[in-house]
């Protein structure tokens, strides 16, 4: 997605978890939040350093993350013990590892 | 071609649309719903929610239910982590330990509207990937599926058409001399992750690549694989390897006699779907029967976006036509390799996102191919467009939402009562090991969803004692759920007051004067201490 088209995008997520809020209220609300934020978004920090399209990392970073992402949460969950903690991990990492290649890719383009 | 704002309305107006239809098993009701397989997937899951723990074996309570399934050992997983971890996850992050999974569960099963409409979106073009994406959010099949619970199967499946746009990418790239390595590295970790939900999406997805390859192969009269690309080629198995090879032992320790090795008439191979003799008690004939979820009109748009795919022959129509032969060869394995029927007609998940991604080709192309100014075609388009969006609401919305927004009611899942005495058990001190008893809860499903809630093995009286010799449980820990809550409703029913009389019967012959440990909502709970048999 242009940057121009991306308040157009976010206005559609609003609009999606307001559907969420109104069929199930506060709890519709936050397990949609809950679904953007363990299967996009650490997936997405990493996706998007790469040479493709906004739409593209989007979509690629939700399949990634229901597939790959819970398999890292297992993964950290055999040395940390905590399943709730497992999984903050695996956010903050996909998220840490994302922000480190963009500024190692934007120093290489300098 | 990047998105634009059209792109963004459309799908917007697509996720708003599948989210409402796809979830309104849950509107009125917001209990856990599905047959058997359901209620063990989610058993799988919940644990690891309950113990904040993921796990590397079964839960004792889940690993009886079919007992030795595995030649890894009695408890082993059998199924990788990711699908029944995802429950997990969503119920820490949701909050909410039915409703955040079934949301989930909602929207992962829909998924494929959404890969589908990202596939032809990318290839074709937005109005056809409208078309596509819209179509798959009332076909039956998915639905079905979804409602009775084979939900890692679905999941898997949804995967298809992403992998399919990366295959394309990197390929198609290929041969023009400027592909992205990217694409190949995104394309085995989605083939890794498909494999982690479930092995069958990857059977079909292995068949979809062959016949693209294929096809690309017999067009460009190239390898697909050469010196330039040889050594990505070779880095990207060894990560689909790291990926998967830790976890394939869990496919194949399981004993589940798919295949027979009875191979099916050859004449099978002139018809597209298995013949509903083949899967007979598993599911009913109308779910493989083709016209049933195809309307003629809509089979003549998927004949037309064939022949048009078949005519043009750009690499893009070779992608969908490599889908199809892969779909028609997986159909076939009974033939081929004598895969048993059940099997099969599951698979047949696999054919709406090609079948309506051809309608969106057919249509769409067909408007381009018609003598009118070329400013008008765009016009034509969306014309097209909302036609198939009210023939879809006409002949395919009304039984779909009819079959999701009536799905399970009533008595037909866990009622509040008995979610009570299902969560009573899971924090008493029954151990995890017990063997529970469930007589009165009116169907199978719901009994194996009370094991699911409770944490602990349920299962139904058959009117004898198990053969626990060939069940381990702990010894002495045998328990009886009597449940009249629902048959409470239904006494005036000749049938079903037989059946509170006959549990009425059994009670008293075998806890006469024994105190219930669980005793609420018309559903008691005792400990089995002495005999335990039908009344004379």
């Amino acid at each position: 997605m242009k940057l121009d088209n991306r308040m157009l995008a976010g206005i559609g997520v609003v609009v999606g978890l307001a559907l969420g809020a109104k069929l199930f209220g506060f709890p519709g609300l936050r397990t949609l939040v809950a679904m953007l934020v363990i299967f996009v978004l650490p997936s997405y920090f990493i996706l998007r350093n790469f040479d493709l399209d906004g739409d593209e990392v989007v979509f690629l970073s939700l399949f990634m993350g229901l597939s790959l992402g819970s398999l890292s949460v297992w993964y950290i969950n055999r040395v940390v013990p905590s399943l709730t903690i497992s999984l903050g991990v695996m956010v903050a990492l996909g998220i840490i590892v994302g922000l480190f290649l963009h500024r190692h890719m934007q120093h290489r383009k300098k | 071609m990047k998105f634009s704002y059209k792109d963004i309305i459309l799908l917007t107006i697509l996720f708003l649309v599948a989210f409402f239809v796809w979830t309104q098993p849950l509107h009125d009701n917001q209990g856990p719903f599905g047959e058997g397989d359901s209620a063990w997937h989610f058993a799988n899951g919940d644990p690891q929610f309950q113990m904040d723990r993921s796990t590397t074996q079964m839960p004792h309570f889940i690993s009886v239910w079919y007992y030795n399934i595995s030649r890894l050992g009695p408890d082993a997983l059998e199924y990788p982590p990711p699908n029944h971890l995802n429950y997990a996850l969503m119920q820490i992050g949701g909050g909410e330990r039915i409703l955040s999974p079934f949301i989930y569960i909602a929207i992962t099963c829909a998924l494929g509207v959404f890969a589908t409409f990202f596939l032809v979106r990318r290839l074709f073009g937005t109005w056809q990937a409208f078309i596509a994406g819209f179509g798959l959010i009332f076909s039956l099949r998915e639905v079905m599926l979804y409602l009775w619970g084979q939900r890692p199967t679905m999941v898997s499946f949804v995967f298809i058409p992403m992998i399919l746009y990366c295959l394309y990418m990197y390929f198609h790239g290929y041969y023009e001399h400027k592909e992205k390595n990217i694409y190949l590295y995104l394309l085995v970790l989605l083939v890794g992750g498909q494999f982690l939900l479930h092995i069958q999406g990857s059977v079909v997805t292995f068949l979809v690549a062959v016949g693209f390859l294929g096809l690309m192969l017999i067009k460009h009269r190239k390898l697909p694989v050469s010196k330039r690309n040889i050594k990505q080629v070779g880095i990207a198995v060894v990560v689909l390897l790291v990926l998967i090879v830790p976890f394939a032992p869990i496919y194949w320790g399981l004993e589940l006699g798919e295949a027979s090795g009875e191979k099916a008439p050859l004449s099978y191979l002139f018809k597209w779907a298995p013949p509903s003799n083949t899967f007979q008690g598993s599911y009913p004939p109308s779910y493989a029967d083709t016209l049933n979820h195809y309307p003629w009109m809509l089979l003549l748009f998927v004949v037309l976006g064939l022949g048009i795919a078949l005519y043009r022959r750009k690499d893009r129509d070779l992608l969908l036509l490599g889908w199809l032969f892969g779909i028609y060869i997986a159909f076939h394995f009974n033939v081929f390799l004598g895969t048993s029927g059940p099997r099969i007609v599951r698979m047949l998940v696999a054919e709406p996102p090609l079948f309506f991604a051809l309608i969106g080709v057919g249509l769409i192309g067909g408007v381009g191919m018609l003598p009118i100014k070329k400013q008008f075609k765009g016009w034509a388009k969306i014309i097209v467009t909302i036609l198939f969006v009210v023939l879809i609401l006409q002949v395919k919305a009304p039984e779909v939402n009819q079959t999701l927004s009536s799905a399970y009611g009533g008595l037909g899942r866990l009622t509040p009562q008995q979610i009570e005495a299902a969560n009573w058990i899971l924090n008493s001190d029954i151990p995890e090991g017990a063997f529970i008893y469930n007589e009165g809860t009116i169907t199978f499903p719901k009994a194996r969803w009370f094991l699911a809630l409770s944490n602990r093995h349920v299962a139904q009286w058959y009117g004898a004692r198990r053969n626990l010799s060939t069940i381990p449980y702990d010894p002495g820990e045998e328990y009886f759920i009597f449940d009249y809550s629902d048959l409470a409703y239904l006494q005036d029913n000749p049938q079903y007051a037989a059946e509170i009389k006959k549990a009425q019967d059994l009670e008293e012959h075998n806890f006469k004067g024994v105190r219930p440990l669980y005793n609420a909502n018309n559903i008691r709970i005792y400990k089995v201490e002495g005999t335990l048999e039908a009344p004379p």
